[in-house]
């Protein structure tokens, strides 16, 4: 098995948004979600996975609350806040145009 | 809603408050996906520790992450430099001698430039309470004799009228003036008369009232005053209602038509001024060539750079000289910036500045010094920490933040030693000028803090990063007792021992040179015998003594009542005061028969000046009482002007006279001795070594001093001199009654206090180094012990012991002497071209001065030395 690659820079933030904006979940159900959606394609090592959202939260794209778990045991729960959701956007859209044009090169035909 | 900045804003603010709270958030989270994680894989069927294990390496390790997440946080850099700061401290506390001498070291070099910082920041860096006060600057006449020479009023009206770059041009002079209320004793007021645009020049509008502008400075118009803020406080008691009030001044009357705001009066620029006056030239005096007597002041039109405004000024003169032949054709003008100070008192300030440098890097040096013997004797700690991981930026950061934190402890210990000299100079330099505030003030507190700061990154960085470049391999293989920093380290000190001697021999060679020439300026012969001399002034102002002839007779009047009071030897009428000070006037003199003229000091005075100044006769004759109106016109020159003139022929029977068309020859009859002024470095005198003597029954004057030679107590002599006084007219204050050596005190005060106060650095300087070289000394003897030990086990006396100790260092220290001297040389260069008038020292005098540097140095060197060499072989040698 190949190893899964490396994410592009930025990209996390541009996934655990996404993932954020269905509903708001903690750290290790954002790493849960991750996995299962990108059918362990893509790896974020849990060790990337608390500084990145706390750089969210700093910047204000999502904010963290305490509440219990359905386990019973308090946990952070992370959601996205309006700013964030526009972020999300934006990014999104950037993200496809970026992708599309990164696609029609490697769509070219080669003699 | 709240926006995204809030939302960020609160995220950032509870991170920074509650660093607490978001370390256990931290926890809490990691535990809680520790856990998560762990019940995930049991439910896999792993073990809990094996999962736990899993959970753990998945993460990539607890601190790492925890590690990773503070990053992100704000103000991270404040955090670690808060934890360097603890960690520094800690470290500080546990190595008290090296903190105490580092302490010590810090206060004495901030302390010496906070002080001096705070004495010359209102001299130095304040501007003028004026609005735009770049603009503002000072015209001077210039000639071969001087560079700040008066106008008179025909050349300032020709300039006002000609020149093109002023927005204003204003001129102005200094007068004493005697306000006589009916019923009470008259009272000496200083006042300054100027042209009618000299307020608005300077931008200032009144507190209340108005100014006077041009349409009351002119002949005839009503007379007005405007009065100083002190003055209307302390005379009138802030009364509201003082304008329209009519004052007696100099027997007219003068109505008050404003009072000006606190900060204009700026005592250290203008000196005292108590109310301003126009001048209201009459016809005459505005076409009067030869009273040269007028400061002017100008403000440059806004577009107008200084440098073009000084060469129209220079164009507008050069126009007038080529239409008035009759005016020296040396003569020309100048600008010189508005500065609180003249240059001379801004150049020693300077030279104070300097010397107070040199002693702060000396401090420098020698915490360096001290920081790298630490830093040495921690490289172990250094390499080790650098080999498991530890960045060399962090540790540099480490030492620098050590530094730092000392150096600003140090600094804060600083203040109240800086405070308190502050208050002394202040005290002793600026008592008699009332109104400049010498004391710390904030941007001396900022400047005191700003030169700890930079102190501590110099000493703290270089020794850093010889250590954290020190290789792992060699440090560790080292034995820790023996250890020997590396040869970098070793160099370096070497060149900071050597640094240390050469500034401060040079620090010491220049305050010493200073001190040296002071006291020969006090060793010259002035000319003239203080002692048993008592002088007293007053103003003649009044209607009745406006007349020649009632002058005349009011000063021989005054001369015979002084006489008669017992225990008087001799009296003296004149127009100056002792010439413990410059004489007050100047004029310029034409020669009969030479086209060139000159500029000497014009004193009036009676026949018997001098007698009672005892200031000797060499050609000639004295003054007689037949010398006056009706009779020749005569003078008497000093030596000096005497052979410049006239040097292989007879001077007397010469002829003198003032400058321009009507020159009213003077017959010369006499030639004195020179008197010299200590005034090297005031600046209201005039640039010039002639001396010329009229006599007072053929001229006037209208400051009277009078000067007596006593055989009494000159205080039981006062009483009696001011009752002599009012018996002749009870409206005249006597003022200043000083015995002369009392006025020479207080003009050589200043310069005597300076003396001290670089004498202070010179031992300042001294010591630190002192303190620097046994330091270092004392540190490698004990590096050395070791082998030290080994050499007296082997046989080797003591006194080759001590040889090999004090070798290296000798060596050193005649190094840092001779860069010394040489500094110092190029210091005394320096100091002679601040003041070219202080002698410069003898080569024998700053030889010496070396050789008691290199005596102190020796004898720092000598003491570690001297214990080292009476090692015990048995104690070194277990160190090993």
């Amino acid at each position: 098995m190949s190893k899964p690659p490396d994410l592009v820079q930025g990209t996390l933030d541009l996934l655990l948004l996404k993932i954020l904006a269905v509903e708001p979940l903690h750290g290790w159900a954002i790493s849960q979600r991750l996995k299962q959606v990108s059918q362990d394609d893509l790896q974020v090592s849990d060790g990337s996975l608390y500084p990145a959202l706390h750089k969210l939260e700093l910047n204000g794209w999502i904010t963290a609350e305490w509440k219990n778990s359905d386990l019973g045991r308090r946990a952070k729960f992370y959601s996205l806040t309006r700013a964030g959701r526009r972020y999300l956007g934006q990014e999104t859209a950037e993200w496809h145009r970026l992708a599309s044009a990164i696609s029609r090169v490697l769509d070219l035909k080669e003699v | 809603m709240r926006s995204r900045w809030a939302d960020a804003l609160v995220a950032r603010l509870k991170a920074i408050v509650q660093p607490r709270r978001a370390e256990q958030d931290l926890d809490d989270e990691l535990a809680f996906h520790m856990a998560m994680q762990a019940r995930a894989d049991e439910r896999q069927g792993l073990n809990a520790v094996e999962s736990r294990r899993r959970a753990r390496l998945d993460l990539g390790g607890v601190e790492q992450v925890k590690e990773r997440a503070r990053d992100v946080r704000p103000l991270r850099w404040a955090h670690d430099a808060a934890q360097d700061a603890r960690y520094g401290v800690r470290a500080l506390w546990k190595t008290p001698r090296f903190t105490i001498a580092a302490l010590l070291t810090v206060v004495l070099g901030v302390g010496a430039n906070a002080t001096i910082f705070s004495t010359l920041n209102p001299l130095l860096f304040k501007a003028l309470p004026y609005p735009e006060p770049h603009r503002i600057v000072n015209v001077f006449r210039t000639s071969p004799q001087s560079q700040r020479w008066p106008f008179s009023a025909a050349s300032y009206f020709d300039q006002r009228e000609r020149n093109t770059s002023f927005e204003q041009l204003t001129a102005l002079t200094w007068q004493d003036t005697s306000l006589a209320e009916p019923g009470q004793p008259a009272e000496r007021l200083f006042s300054i008369r100027a042209t009618g645009n000299y307020f608005a020049l300077f931008g200032v509008p009144p507190l209340i009232g108005r100014v006077f502008s041009d349409a009351d400075d002119r002949d005839g118009a009503p007379p007005v005053v405007v009065l100083s803020y002190g003055f209307w406080q302390g005379r009138f008691a802030g009364d509201p209602r003082i304008v329209g009030r009519v004052l007696r001044l100099d027997g007219q009357t003068a109505t008050v038509i404003g009072v000006m705001p606190e900060n204009f009066e700026y005592p250290l620029f203008w000196g005292n001024v108590d109310l301003w006056r126009p001048f209201a030239f009459p016809a005459d005096q505005r076409t009067n060539r030869g009273n040269n007597y007028l400061r002017e002041f100008a403000r440059l039109k806004p577009q107008v750079t200084f440098e073009q405004a000084d060469d129209a000024i220079k164009a507008v003169f050069r126009t007038f000289l080529a239409e008035h032949p009759d005016l020296d054709a040396r003569e020309g003008a100048r600008l010189e910036p508005l500065s609180i100070v003249d240059p001379t008192t801004r150049r020693i300030s300077a030279f104070a500045f300097g010397l107070a440098f040199l002693v702060l890097l000396i401090a420098c040096a020698n915490l360096a010094n001290l920081q790298l013997a630490r830093t040495a004797a921690r490289a172990r700690e250094f390499a080790i920490r650098g080999a498991i991981g530890g960045a060399k930026e962090r540790l540099i950061r480490q030492s620098l933040t050590e530094s730092v934190v000392l150096a600003l402890i140090g600094g804060a210990l600083a203040l109240p030693l800086a405070y308190w000299c502050t208050q002394l100079i202040a005290r002793r330099q600026f008592s008699d000028l009332p109104g400049v505030h010498v004391t710390m003030d904030s941007v001396s507190l900022a400047f005191a803090f700003g030169c700890a700061l930079v102190t501590g990154i110099i000493f703290g960085v270089v020794p850093a990063w010889l250590a954290a470049r020190a290789d792992v391999n060699d440090v560790l293989k080292q034995n820790p007792q023996s250890m020997t920093s590396g040869r970098a380290p070793q160099r370096f000190r070497q060149a900071l021992i050597v640094a240390e001697i050469a500034f401060a021999l040079v620090a010491l060679s220049g305050a010493t040179s200073f001190i040296r020439g002071l006291q020969r300026i006090y060793d010259v012969d002035p000319g003239w015998r203080a002692n048993g001399v008592l002088a007293a002034r007053l103003n003649l102002v009044g209607p009745q003594y406006v007349q020649a002839p009632a002058r005349r007779a009011f000063f021989e009047a005054v001369r015979d009542r002084a006489a008669a009071i017992p225990g008087i030897t001799a009296v003296a009428v004149s127009s100056s005061s002792v010439p413990a000070f410059p004489y007050g006037t100047s004029t310029t003199f034409a020669i009969e028969g030479r086209t060139d003229t000159v500029v000497a000091y014009n004193e009036r005075v009676t026949p018997q000046y001098f007698d009672v100044l005892r200031i000797p006769l060499r050609r000639g004759r004295h003054f007689t009482d037949d010398d006056r109106f009706g009779h020749t016109a005569v003078m008497i020159v000093n030596e000096a002007m005497a052979t410049a003139l006239w040097p292989n022929e007879d001077p007397i029977g010469k002829r003198v006279g003032f400058q321009g068309p009507n020159p009213n020859w003077r017959e010369i009859v006499g030639v004195v001795g020179d008197v010299t002024f200590p005034s090297f470095a005031t600046a209201a005198s005039v640039d010039t070594a002639y001396e010329v003597y009229q006599p007072l029954a053929q001229t006037g004057t209208q400051a009277v001093n009078i000067l007596l030679r006593t055989t009494r107590s000159p205080d039981a002599i006062a009483p009696d001199l001011r009752k002599a006084v009012a018996a002749l007219d009870g409206d005249l204050p006597v003022f200043d009654v000083v015995t002369a050596r009392s006025a020479e005190e207080r003009t050589t005060a200043r310069f005597r206090l300076l003396g001290q106060v670089f004498g202070g650095f010179a031992v300042l300087g001294l010591t630190l180094a002192a303190i620097g070289v046994f330091g270092v000394v004392s540190y490698s003897t004990a590096q050395r012990s070791g082998e030290l030990g080994m050499r007296v086990a082997l046989g080797a006396r003591e006194s080759e012991v001590l040889w090999l100790v004090l070798r290296q260092g000798v060596v050193l220290i005649i190094v840092g002497a001779v860069a010394g001297l040489a500094g110092g040389f190029g210091l005394s260069r320096v100091l002679a071209s601040l003041m070219p008038r202080l002698p410069s020292p003898e080569a024998s005098f700053v030889f010496a001065t070396a050789a008691l540097m290199i005596v102190v140095a020796l004898v720092a060197m000598y003491i570690p030395a001297r214990r080292a060499s009476k090692i015990s072989p048995m104690l070194a040698l277990r160190h090993e």
